[in-house]
């Protein structure tokens, strides 16, 4: 059974002059209970879009959308108590500590206290429980808002972007957190740009990109409908290389570890070898792109933002 | 709902601005007996002064808690001699505060307790967009007419009941110090009911200027939006139109709301605002707010909150 389903959302924010424009053009997907999804695509793509219809707070132009049987724009009061979720930065009362802040939610729902201490206890918060929350760093925000989500024991987690603002010591813990949450066969569905995380922690993903679904399902499939992609050269001068090619009509970028990359499947590898020979630069190394989810996502989203 | 309400009182309480203006009420009070001292007794000086002057200019002399003030005949010619005879004319005035005065007090300080009401209602909500707290208590309530009443109800039933308490606190505090000067004549049954309506015309007044700063900073998404439209219309759009185009003012909020405050030209054709009674004043500005609130609360519940 699936507890979230999309179905052709669609949602347009009207500009000046009468214009509009389309944050979310007909997406649609579906997380099957249980495990961990993510949620995958660039800014503006609508990704927090999306988490907002689902959460009752933004009205789909058109399309539909059910949360655990239940449509939120008609009946969101029916799965409140049934979903935690954490939209962007939680925004709480920064005069009030952290336990402080919790209580006063628990208190809506008439849950328990000693939940708030569970639930700072689980995302590391309990020594700082009493501090104010105007003293809290973005990362501890960032958990408190989590464990604001996870107040209620929901069966489903909305979580959009929940290692913003962490640090590696944070991330990991957070990705342990959902693993164990998902691996109790409650849903979490997490928004990121973390594309590592989500391919250690996701079991299954969907790739937004210019408000369209560009790719759905298990990780590994997702994986294998990209292919092998892209092209890693290594050369002593990356910037030259670099624009060598894109002066003979490549497309190529210097990624994160200094290696110049092409989004050219690997078969066209002689003809990069050829150009770049053909300035006398000779590259140290020259093989196929690994197929990690951060170059699937490029791809896919590539793909979603060509007319 | 009412574990709405409750949370929503408490933040209320825990807000700067509600803080402030506590602790600047909690002053007020402990000042008040020698600073309402002053002010009568300086006020005293200056109307007899004004006496003195409308007698030494032989003008028409001014009638005083029913007297009318005495005057010297036309034909003393001499300034000096007339300024010697109105001094001796012109009996001193009576600088004591008496505790049947105290509305002397609450009126004008009730138009400062009504723009604080405005100021808390518009800051309760706006800080609550601005902060981005809304979006994350829809997703705990996700009823948006439950939170909007439930909010509406914290802010502005605190500000009625605040605003009463302190009017009687202010009135608790002053009475030994009318008391002390014997000045305590005229405080019966007629006075406390009259001060007792004052009080209440003030604090519901107070928490209906709460209940529009809120209404309007919850459409204008921003405590900014919702003080400057608010006191930009009232100040200055009404103050245009009340004083050009007369036939206007009983249907104006301001006027209406100094004929409900005053509550003193019930029935009488020559009160502030020409036709306008009491009741009529209170239905009227009641049937503005019900329109404003139901405006909001439809805006609030159709718009996207993002």
């Amino acid at each position: 059974m699936a507890v979230i389903e999309v179905d052709e959302l669609r949602k347009e924010y009207r500009l000046r002059r009468g214009r509009r424009t389309a944050a979310l053009d007909g997406v649609s997907f579906e997380v099957p209970e249980g495990g961990v999804f993510g949620f995958v695509g660039p800014n503006g793509a609508g990704k927090t879009t999306t988490i907002r219809c689902l959460l009752g707070l933004v009205r789909p132009t058109s399309g539909r959308c059910s949360v655990l049987g239940v449509d939120p724009q008609v009946h969101v009061e029916r799965i409140q108590r049934r979903v935690g979720s954490l939209i962007e930065t939680q925004a709480l009362f920064p005069a009030f500590s952290g336990h402080r802040n919790l209580a006063h939610l628990a208190r809506l729902h008439r849950l328990p206290l000693r939940r708030v201490d569970d639930v700072l206890e689980q995302v590391g918060l309990a020594e700082r429980a009493d501090d104010a929350l105007a003293t809290y760093s973005l990362g501890m925000h960032q958990r408190l808002g989590i464990a604001a989500a996870l107040l209620k024991e929901p069966e489903l987690l909305i979580l959009d972007e929940p290692a913003n603002g962490l640090d590696p010591q944070g991330i990991v813990e957070i990705r342990h957190l959902l693993e164990r949450i998902g691996g109790e066969g409650r849903t979490v569905f997490v928004s990121s740009h973390q594309l590592a995380e989500v391919q250690q922690v996701c079991d299954r993903v969907a790739v937004l990109a210019r408000g369209r679904c560009v790719a759905t399902g298990p990780v590994d499939d997702v994986l294998a409908s990209v292919g092998t992609t892209g092209i890693v050269v290594r050369v002593d001068d990356p910037p030259a290389a670099v624009a060598v090619l894109v002066a003979d009509g490549f497309e190529a970028w210097i990624d994160d570890d200094g290696a110049v990359r092409s989004a050219l499947p690997p078969g066209d590898a002689p003809l990069l070898a050829r150009a770049l020979a053909g300035h006398d630069i000779y590259p140290r190394e020259l093989r196929a792109g690994g197929a990690s989810l951060e170059e699937a996502f490029l791809e896919l989203t590539r793909r979603g933002q060509q007319p | 709902m009412t574990a709405l309400v409750e949370v929503e009182v408490r933040r209320l309480w825990a807000r700067r601005l509600t803080r402030t203006l506590g602790i600047v009420l909690l002053v007020g009070m402990v000042v008040a007996p020698p600073v309402v001292d002053r002010a009568f007794r300086e006020r005293a000086r200056i109307e007899r002064d004004a006496d003195l002057e409308r007698c030494i200019q032989a003008q028409p002399p001014k009638v005083r808690d029913g007297v009318t003030m005495p005057t010297i005949p036309d034909t003393v010619r001499s300034p000096a001699e007339r300024a010697a005879r109105c001094e001796r004319a012109i009996p001193p005035r009576d600088g004591t505060f008496h505790l049947r005065e105290i509305g002397e007090i609450l009126r004008p300080l009730g138009a400062l307790l009504i723009i604080a009401g405005f100021m808390v209602g518009a800051s309760a909500i706006g800080a609550d967009w601005q902060a981005g707290f809304l979006p994350t208590l829809l997703t705990w309530e996700g009823r948006r007419t439950r939170v909007f009443l439930a909010k509406l109800v914290a802010v502005a039933g605190t500000v009625l009941v605040a605003v009463a308490v302190w009017q009687v606190l202010l009135t608790l505090v002053l009475t030994p110090f009318a008391a002390a000067r014997d000045a305590t004549d005229g405080t019966g049954a007629a006075w406390l009911r009259e001060t007792g309506g004052l009080g209440l015309r003030v604090a519901a007044v107070a928490a209906g200027a709460t209940a529009v700063g809120y209404a309007l900073a919850l459409v204008g998404r921003g405590t900014a939006a919702a003080l400057g439209g608010g006191l930009a219309y009232v100040l200055v759009l009404e103050s245009v139109l009340s004083s050009n185009f007369t036939p206007l003012r009983p249907w104006l909020v301001l006027d209406n709301a100094i004929v409900f405050v005053k509550g003193q030209f019930e029935g009488g054709p020559g009160g502030d605002v020409p036709g306008r009674t009491v009741v009529a004043s209170a239905v009227l500005l009641a049937a503005y707010l019900a329109v404003l609130l139901s405006v909001a609360a439809i805006v609030f519940r159709r718009r996207d909150v993002t």
